[in-house]
């Protein structure tokens, strides 16, 4: 009788126990999904991005502004994850998708990485908008390879972020009498002589606290070596590591770089190692055009305390921010809205101005933007003339699993400089993570 | 008798639910290790033990592995040691005490974050503390990197590991002196023991329970530390901070290979559990006794 009782009283609390967790999941599920249901949701649009700094920040802040101006009644629901350029959010975000329970929109990027989220069955396609607006003519026609998988447009892309740029501290390069570099030998020369004439300077900055960067420099030497289309080899794993003279070449001057670097990149982050620019610590900096912003919002002045040179100045490499169609979001309707603006000359403007990216759409005129280096941005980006390249890990040119491996063989090489065992590694982690099977897709458009 | 019993199972049933839902994601874990799945493709592909073979010949794993037994011994031995000093130390104040353990308890009250954040402040070779105040002296701190040195790195980490915890190891020691009868004391005193000796030859072998208590904990979290990695080194320089939770959550939600990641914490439950079975049956081994 006494098991019984005891039995009894335990099943009946089980049961209002999983009563209650069912009730507030079926409240939950009601709130998100139902498209065309009570008013209150339907008024909602949910949104993941990762843009949490200052300057990106007020940037997505300023496109809300402009889609609830034109929906007065929606409210935007923000979810925003910062950190690990994407995969903090990715954590977040990918049991919602699991659960087939998708925000309206969320912040992507191209290539390998959009590919997963297609391949995922996650996403569906936006020809229509594509279609629509004839974007596929309107900008570069490497934005399309990226983001048009198995006949289909997966994305939407907003800004374009050029990243083979090379900063540098004007003072230091006026007071040394340098000029800018234009190939490898220069700037290794450039940075012999910052190091003469100035020991305490480290000639070129690097943060690799966050390890991408190291990646980046990767494709510098890949690109200085070998030229864009060696680069996007390297990265997609066509070459073969352990045989090809260029890529031995390109490894030997990554390592010839390495006691020109700061000495201290494992404690610093891209803006902690942008920071360095100001305080005379560093004199060079190469690094994507979102370091514009930082160096502006540090009270740095363009050409006064610091100049850029694109390098090499006929490739424009960087990646693109989009926004894809969730596959069953919850407001469809809306999530075309917003995908529609974006493709606009006003969304792009007010985005990119404040953003520190240029426009993905080539009919905007390149003198909208207040400083030299964007406005050189657009028009090589624009002017249907130069190389246009992704690059390597924000890309999409290679695979996250590999980009993975690749920062930490490449910051193990920052400390040790062998050559020999870090091409071992690459070539190594290439082939552990399939990275030419899983990469044939670009090769094969 | 029986409302009491009845009551019992009530208030077990929660604890019950947390702990069936822990073993089923425990479950759900072990069959995710032994699949290629990506995270992101639902698609899992049985792959049998591909997973472990990769993970024990990836170089990164044995080093990240021997990362964390330096933490196991650099960091429990000190922590240990400086905790039960202290204890000892607070035990014989009066008033005073409570004003030292709280000092030496606050570490442990910040989240980890912070911590990190406070001592990569410290150790920044550039602008930090450490190499300000030792320029102040009028050393040449060029060559200081701390925690950009590879060479000393982990050890400038784990430093700031006994500063957040050296406070959990006092409050374990402070309970287990407590509970110690007095007359031992006195009988040492009249033989002439000092100090030193009574905290060495009476009170310690005496904290056995403490010091198993202390150690164990430790060394758990030794085998989830995290958080200090992330923060004050990203696992550099290279990956000479690299521990196997910071691989795990790196190969899983970075690199995208949860297959692989999931392996990855399999290994750290079952190093865990290594670790807290003999404390478990001690413990279980002593209440029954009681």
């Amino acid at each position: 009788m006494k098991v019984l009782r005891s039995l009894f009283l335990l099943l009946l609390v089980l049961a209002v126990t999983a009563g209650m967790a069912f009730a507030s999941g079926s409240t939950e599920s009601g709130g998100s999904s139902s498209s065309g249901g009570t008013a209150a949701p339907a008024k909602q649009f949910l949104i993941y991005d990762y843009w949490t700094a200052g300057g990106e920040k007020q940037a997505i802040d300023a496109l809300f502004k402009m889609f609830k101006d034109k929906h007065p009644g929606v409210e935007i629901l923000e979810n925003q994850v910062a950190g690990g350029g994407g995969s903090n959010m990715l954590a977040v975000l990918i049991g919602k998708l699991q659960s087939h329970n998708p925000p309206d929109a969320f912040q992507a990027s191209m290539g390998s990485q959009l590919k997963d989220y297609a391949d995922a069955g996650y996403l569906d396609p936006v020809d229509s908008i594509w279609q629509s607006t004839n974007y596929a003519n309107n900008i570069d026609p490497m934005w399309v390879k990226m983001m048009k998988f198995d006949g289909h447009y997966w994305t939407v892309p907003l800004n374009a972020h050029r990243t083979n740029w090379l900063w540098y501290n004007k003072k230091i390069f006026d007071q040394l009498n340098l000029k800018p570099p234009t190939d490898f030998n220069s700037l290794l020369a450039d940075a012999k002589a910052i190091k003469a004439e100035m020991p305490n300077v480290a000639p070129i900055s690097l943060g690799v606290k966050e390890k991408v960067w190291s990646t980046y420099i990767f494709d510098m030497v890949d690109l200085l070596t070998g030229g864009v289309d060696f680069m996007q080899k390297v990265d997609s794993g066509v070459i073969d590591y352990k045989t090809d003279p260029t890529f031995r070449k390109a490894m030997e001057r990554y390592a010839e770089l390495l006691p020109y670097f700061y000495p201290y990149s494992s404690t610093k982050t891209w803006d902690q190692a942008a920071a360095l620019l100001k305080t005379g610590d560093a004199a060079m900096y190469w690094m994507g055009d979102w370091v514009l912003g930082y160096f502006l919002s540090i009270g740095m002045k363009p050409e006064v305390d610091f100049s850029a040179v694109a390098l090499p100045g006929n490739v424009w490499e960087g990646h693109a921010d989009s926004f894809p169609m969730p596959k069953g979001a919850p407001h469809p309707q809306l999530a075309k809205d917003w995908l529609e603006m974006l493709t606009t000359v006003e969304a792009q403007k007010t985005f990119n101005l404040i953003k520190g990216s240029v426009t993905i759409l080539n009919n905007v005129p390149s003198n909208i933007y207040p400083d030299p280096y964007r406005k050189l941005s657009a028009d090589t980006l624009h002017s249907g003339n130069a190389q246009v390249t992704s690059d390597g890990f924000h890309g999409g040119l290679m695979t996250a699993n590999f980009g993975g491996d690749l920062q930490n063989i490449l910051t193990q090489f920052l400390s040790d400089g062998n050559v020999d065992n870090a091409i071992n590694q690459i070539a190594n982690a290439a082939q552990r993570d399939n990275l030419k099977q899983n990469m044939s897709w670009y090769w094969a458009q | 008798m029986m409302f009491k019993k009845s009551y019992g199972f009530i208030y077990l049933t929660p604890m019950a639910i947390l702990v069936v839902v822990l073993y089923i994601l425990i479950a759900w874990n072990l069959v995710a290790s032994l699949t290629l799945w990506n995270g992101i493709l639902p698609t899992w592909h049985f792959a049998g033990l591909k997973n472990y073979i990769n993970l024990f010949t990836f170089n990164r794993f044995w080093d990240d592995l021997r990362h964390n037994l330096i933490w196991l011994v650099v960091f429990i031995v000190p922590t240990t040691f400086l905790g039960f000093i202290l204890a000892d130390f607070f035990s014989s104040m009066k008033r005073s005490e409570k004003v030292f353990r709280q000092i030496f308890l606050f570490p442990m009250a910040l989240a980890p974050v912070v911590t990190g954040t406070l001592w990569a402040w410290v150790y920044d070779p550039g602008s930090g503390v450490l190499n300000s105040v030792i320029k102040a002296f009028g050393v040449n701190t060029a060559r200081l990197g701390w925690i950009a040195d590879p060479r000393i790195a982990i050890y400038c980490m784990i430093i700031a590991g006994i500063w957040q915890y050296v406070g959990f190891a006092v409050v374990v020691y402070l309970g287990a002196i407590r509970g110690l009868p007095t007359e031992m004391y006195e009988a040492a005193r009249l033989d002439g023991a000092g100090r030193v000796r009574i905290m060495f030859s009476i009170t310690f072998p005496n904290v056995g329970h403490g010091t198993l208590i202390s150690t164990t904990m430790l060394a758990i979290f030794t085998m989830k530390v995290f958080d200090l990695v992330y923060i004050m080194t990203g696992g550099g320089p290279g990956d000479k901070t690299e521990v196997l939770p910071f691989l795990m959550y790196q190969i899983a939600y970075s690199q995208r290979d949860f297959g692989m990641g999931t392996a990855i914490s399999i290994v750290i439950l079952v190093l865990a559990a290594a670790m807290v079975i003999p404390y478990s049956r001690w413990a279980i081994s002593k209440w029954v006794q009681e």
